[in-house]
């Protein structure tokens, strides 16, 4: 296993953000943490890469301890995060110049094909490109070393589906191979590219498996409304009772 | 790795870097017009308001470099790269040294034995 998380607990005083949860990611798979705004993905994320400590509980990432993870671990884990700071002041070409010599593996080829494919322009200030840009960025950094393992937290967040589709699929052809996890608060964003999955919710894992599993397991519910149905509101008894029935299934 | 380091902080500060230089050197240059006894109207009127303007270039400076690569926070781009943390203090002290101390020690040395108002006789 890439990624192993046995009972990790996170307290902030009487708040617990994550509440024994325990999975583990298989080498070569697309493991997806899919779970609503503040549902503890990223809390669990930042715990596995020892920016924070957990309360309780282990997690091993590439066979090291999450807490004893240092710079030789982290030359194998590419990382990308929607809320990530980069010296904004520096250009595009300058911020690959400063990381390359961190990574012993960075593969310059690879690195100029990122960018000539995500269409990243090496002169302009980081603070200056659009978010997409600063996430397609972020994304070339984190695969042009070959990492082995790869940490994205919600990295379509607030990308409009055009750039979206340019990630994903800069991302896609890049990742064969490579052990991903990757957070998103949407299950029809990972869907087609993730090969296991995990729903978080408030702090725990309320399923884990794959893809095929939660197939077999979930069921779809499609509604279909007009208009005016949907404006005057006489969709919601529907709703009240389609979410009362996934609460308490028969 | 320090060097990177250090030569990513140059990227972004060199502006400040040469502002504080500015007025290290204008110090200098006005301690040397205002003679044995002051005698520099310009000088004695320019050089309290150009020192504390060097102090604030300072701190500013010494404030800057370090938030380059912040300590609190749980987003910071170092904290998830192969950064060894005895690397970047020695990185951001080196450049302090190099950018704050070495050219104030190049003044001092350059400077001519003039007497400036901390050491004038009435202290002796």
């Amino acid at each position: 296993m890439i990624v192993q998380a046995n009972d990790l607990w996170k307290s902030y005083g009487h708040f617990a953000a994550v509440q024994g949860v325990s999975f583990a990611v298989p080498e070569g798979s697309i493991f997806a943490l899919v779970g609503a705004s503040g549902a503890g993905k990223t809390t669990l994320i930042k715990l596995l890469m020892n920016i924070l400590t957990p309360s309780r509980g282990t997690a091993t990432l590439l066979g090291v301890d999450s807490r004893a993870i240092g710079p030789h671990v982290l030359q194998n884990i590419g990382y990308v995060s929607e809320n990530q700071e980069l010296p904004g002041r520096l250009r595009v070409g300058d911020y690959f110049a400063y990381l390359r010599p961190f990574y012993p593996r960075w593969d310059r080829q690879l690195e100029e094909s990122l960018r000539r494919q995500l269409r990243l322009p090496g002169e302009r200030r980081i603070r200056h490109l659009s978010h997409g840009m600063r996430l397609k960025m972020a994304l070339a950094c984190a695969l042009a070393f070959r990492p082995q393992l790869l940490v994205l937290d919600e990295p379509f967040s607030g990308l409009d589906a055009l750039v979206r589709d340019e990630v994903t699929e800069g991302f896609l052809q890049q990742a064969s191979g490579l052990t991903v996890l990757i957070s998103s608060h949407e299950l029809a964003e990972v869907e087609r590219i993730a090969t296991h999955v995990a729903f978080v919710n408030a702090g725990k894992i309320m399923f884990q498996g794959t893809l095929s599993d939660l197939r077999e397991h979930g069921r779809a519910l499609g509604v279909i409304a007009s208009d005016d149905e949907a404006k005057f509101g006489l969709l919601r008894p529907i709703f009240v009772s389609m979410a009362r029935a996934v609460r308490e299934p028969a | 790795m320090i060097r990177h380091i250090i030569s990513k902080d140059w990227k972004l500060l060199w502006p400040l870097v040469v502002l504080v230089a500015v007025f290290q050197f204008l110090l200098g240059w006005l301690s040397f017009r205002w003679g044995y006894f002051g005698d520099d109207l310009t000088a004695r009127a320019l050089y309290p308001a150009l020192n504390i303007a060097w102090y604030v270039g300072i701190v500013a400076l010494i404030v800057a470099v370090v938030h380059q690569d912040a300590i609190p926070g749980i987003s910071q781009d170092w904290l998830i790269r192969p950064i060894e943390r005895g690397d970047l203090l020695g990185a951001k002290l080196l450049f302090v040294t190099a950018t704050i101390c070495v050219p104030m020690l190049v003044m001092d040395l350059r400077r001519p034995p003039v007497l400036l108002p901390s050491k004038s006789f009435t202290c002796c």
